[in-house]
Formats: structure tokens, sequence, C-alpha cells
């Protein structure tokens, strides 16, 4: 994927996150769309600035725009992005369990992380408030990115049975 | 420049991490005041956000408009706004008649002549939420162009909802009293006499206790703002949801419901 279409999903997700997005939420939980897109383009893209340099980026001009200290939600996609960069060359990245498991993880991360930098800033919410706020929305997460991670995993799939791959 | 060279990922993570390293320090130490870059960006954000706001009311209106009643939704909606509008009075009215006895009292006593100081009140829509499910910072579209300051106590028709965290020329971030860490001080709505203060806590409930162990403080009963410290007096935070008495700090402690829920507020207005 070219880092133009890669910045603009990112972009498109800034905007949508906490506005049309809101029309969408189940019991008042909405999924994470750009921890949604940092984990499905660091599980599947081979270059690591789709997620991690992009995805950061998008994470400082969310933080810029929407929350009240800069970097919290950009340095929790960061380490998200790198420990699945990591951990990635020792897994299949077809396996739909393996992604499952790494989404899973992610979400968890990104979450008690981003609660972390918070609690840096002056925040008073405690874990356990948080983790009980963030199931759902989680689980919303975790379908989002399975949405994505099969069409995307489908396309490759049918560019490498083509007779024209290689 | 050859090892740069040589490890072009490696010097981009770490040249990554290092910058958002420095903006979350930076932000955390700095003061709570919006740069130009954040500026900027939240200018051009508000923009495209109140059209995508815009677009999302659109939806939302039509699209539940066309399994219910239509017409009974839009009376819903202007019921609603006529709702907010004489609750926002009644607060303004509640306050001044407050400040009208309180400050009358001390004409008679001082024999100083009543000089009326009003509270100005600037309203404005909700454009973003936090994306976060569990905290309640939302952006809203006036900013110091419209007077507004970082501190000004935020409040809805339904009562008190926090305080500008940060702000823009045309944009503000409103913090609410749930995640604010700062102490609120109350007052009993039927007796004005009984004093407490409250704060949020780790569960994301209200909780405070009165400040004297004799209080009649009952299940039920409504909090105002007493005026000591930043808020301005006689605006309602809530009912009291639970009472009990600590025999470790000899207090009165109180769990309240807050009169205005977060996830559901559209319009809001600052008081200068």
């Amino acid at each position: 994927m070219k880092y133009w279409k890669t910045a603009l999903i990112f972009f498109i997700c800034i905007m949508v996150q906490p506005t049309l997005l809101n029309f969408f939420s189940i019991f008042k939980s909405t999924p994470n769309l750009i921890l949604s897109f940092v984990v499905v383009f660091a599980f599947l893209c081979g270059d690591y600035t789709h997620s991690l340099v992009i995805g950061t980026g998008a994470g400082i001009l969310y933080d810029m725009l929407y929350t009240l200290s800069i970097g919290q939600t950009a340095l929790a996609l960061f380490i998200v992005s790198a420990v699945i960069l990591f951990i990635r060359e020792t897994m299949n990245v077809e396996n739909m369990i393996n992604m499952f498991l790494v989404s899973v993880s992610s979400i968890f991360v990104f979450y008690s992380c981003n609660w972390i930098l918070l609690k840096f800033s002056g925040e008073t919410l405690g874990y356990l408030y948080m983790l009980k706020n963030s199931v759902l929305s989680g689980i919303y997460t975790l379908a989002v990115i399975t949405a994505v991670y099969i069409y995307l995993v489908n396309k490759s799939r049918r560019n490498r049975r083509s007779k024209y791959f290689q | 420049m050859r090892w740069v060279n040589e490890h072009k990922t490696l010097v981009v993570v770490l040249l990554c991490l290092f910058l958002t390293v420095c903006l979350f320090l930076g932000s955390i130490l700095g003061e709570k005041k919006g740069n130009k870059a954040t500026d900027i960006a939240n200018s051009g954000s508000a923009t495209i956000s109140s059209v995508f706001m815009k677009a999302y009311n659109g939806i939302k209106n039509n699209v539940t408009g066309i399994f219910s009643y239509r017409k009974l939704q839009k009376q819903v909606e202007e019921l609603k706004e006529d709702n907010d509008n004489l609750n926002r009075k009644l607060t303004e009215e509640k306050m001044k008649k407050e400040e009208l006895e309180e400050l009358r009292e001390l004409s008679q006593a001082l024999n100083f002549e009543y000089v009326e100081t009003k509270y100005k009140l600037i309203s404005g829509d909700i454009i973003t939420m936090d994306g976060a499910n569990w905290t309640n910072v939302f952006t809203i579209n006036i900013g110091t162009e419209d007077g507004v300051k970082v501190g000004d106590c935020v409040v809805s028709g339904l009562g008190l909802v926090g305080r500008i965290m940060d702000v823009g020329k045309h944009w503000s971030k409103v913090s609410s009293i749930i995640d604010d860490g700062n102490k609120v001080s109350f007052r009993l709505e039927r007796d004005r006499k009984q004093l407490g203060i409250i704060a949020g806590n780790s569960k994301g409930e209200v909780e405070g206790f009165m400040m004297n162990s004799n209080s009649t403080i009952s299940e039920g009963d409504i909090l105002i703002t007493s005026g000591i410290g930043s808020y301005p007096k006689g605006i309602e935070i809530g009912n009291v949801k639970a009472v009990s008495y600590n025999e470790n700090t000899l207090l009165k402690e109180i769990t309240v419901e807050t009169a205005v829920n977060f996830k559901e507020l559209g319009k809001v207005a600052v008081i200068q």
C-alpha cells in the first residue's frame, strides 16, 4: 500500500472517530479505528513505516485534537506497533488464530499503556474502572480489526493466486 | 553518518520515539495551554469536525425519524432545548438570588450600596468527544475569541459539567468533574449552611464528605456549588445517592449521582 493511502486512511480515522463513529456506537461504546489500522498494518504490511511512523504521527495528531496531553495515544500506539513488528517475525501472519491473539493482546497493551500515561498527567480514574469500561470497546475494535484483516488478506491471496504473480 | 545510512530503520524508529516522548513530557510538565501547533490543528479540525458532526446529527435525526414519529421527535428536541434554556435561566436566577441576599446583608452591615455583578454565559456546541470510552473529555466550538479562558466553569441546562482545561481561538477542551482531580465545594440546596467537599474517585463516581459530622444530609438531597474555589455558587451538581459515617475520620461520607449525563451532552455554556 502506498504511503499517502495509509496516511489518508489514518486521517479519515482521526476525523471520524470522535464524530461520525458515535452513530455506530453500541451501548455508548465505539471501536478505536486508529488502533485497529495500526494493528492490521503492523501485522500485515511489510514496511514498518505504515504502522509505526504513520500510526505514531496519527496518534500525535489525535492527541493534539482531542485529548488533554499530547503524546499519550501516540506513545501507546508506538509501543503496540513496535511489539507487533517484533513478534510477527516468529508468526505466520496469514493464520487467523495468530491474528486474533495478537489483536487481543494489542488492545490490552494499548489500553494499559494509555492508562499508565494518563496517570502521569494526573488522571484519577482507576485501572479496573478503565478495564471495565473498555471491554465493549475492545470487542468492537477486535471486530473491526478482523474485518480489515480478512479484507486485506483476501486481497493479497487473490493477487498471489493470479497467473501474473511473481 | 555511515552508521545512520546503514541503520535507517532503527534511526527512524528512535527518532519517532524520541519525538513522542518529548511531546508527552512537554505536555504534562508544561502549562495546560494550547500551543501554536495545537491551535492551528484544532482550528482546522474544528471546521472539519463540525461538518462531520452536522452529518452525524443529520443521519441520526433522519434514520431514527424513519422508525419513529418524526414530528414527535422534532417536538421532543424543541422541548429539550426549551428545557435546557429554562434550566440555565433558573441556575442564573439562583445565583443572582443568592448573591443578592448576601450583598444585601453586607450592605446592611457595612452601610455599602448594592453593586450588581453578573455572570456571563457563553453557549457552545460539542464538536468532538474523546474516543476513549472511559474518560469524559470533549471539545467545544468556542474559544478565546469568545472570551473563554482556562479554568472557566462549564455548565449544561441540567447542572455542573466541569471546567476548561485547554483553549484556542475557536475551540476549548473541557474536562468533566469526574475526570478532573480538583475538589468541588458544595452546600445543600435545602439548608445552605451545610457545607462539604466532593471529588471524582477511581471508580468514575463522585464522592465526598460533609464538613460537619452532625450534618442532616440524607439520600436524595440536592447539592449545589458553594462558590468557594473556582466554581461559581448555586450551580446544581447532583443528588446524594448514599450516605455513610466513617468512624476513622469521624466524617459523614457521601456518594453523588451527577445531574449531568456526560455521554449525552450536546450543548454546554461557559460561565465567565
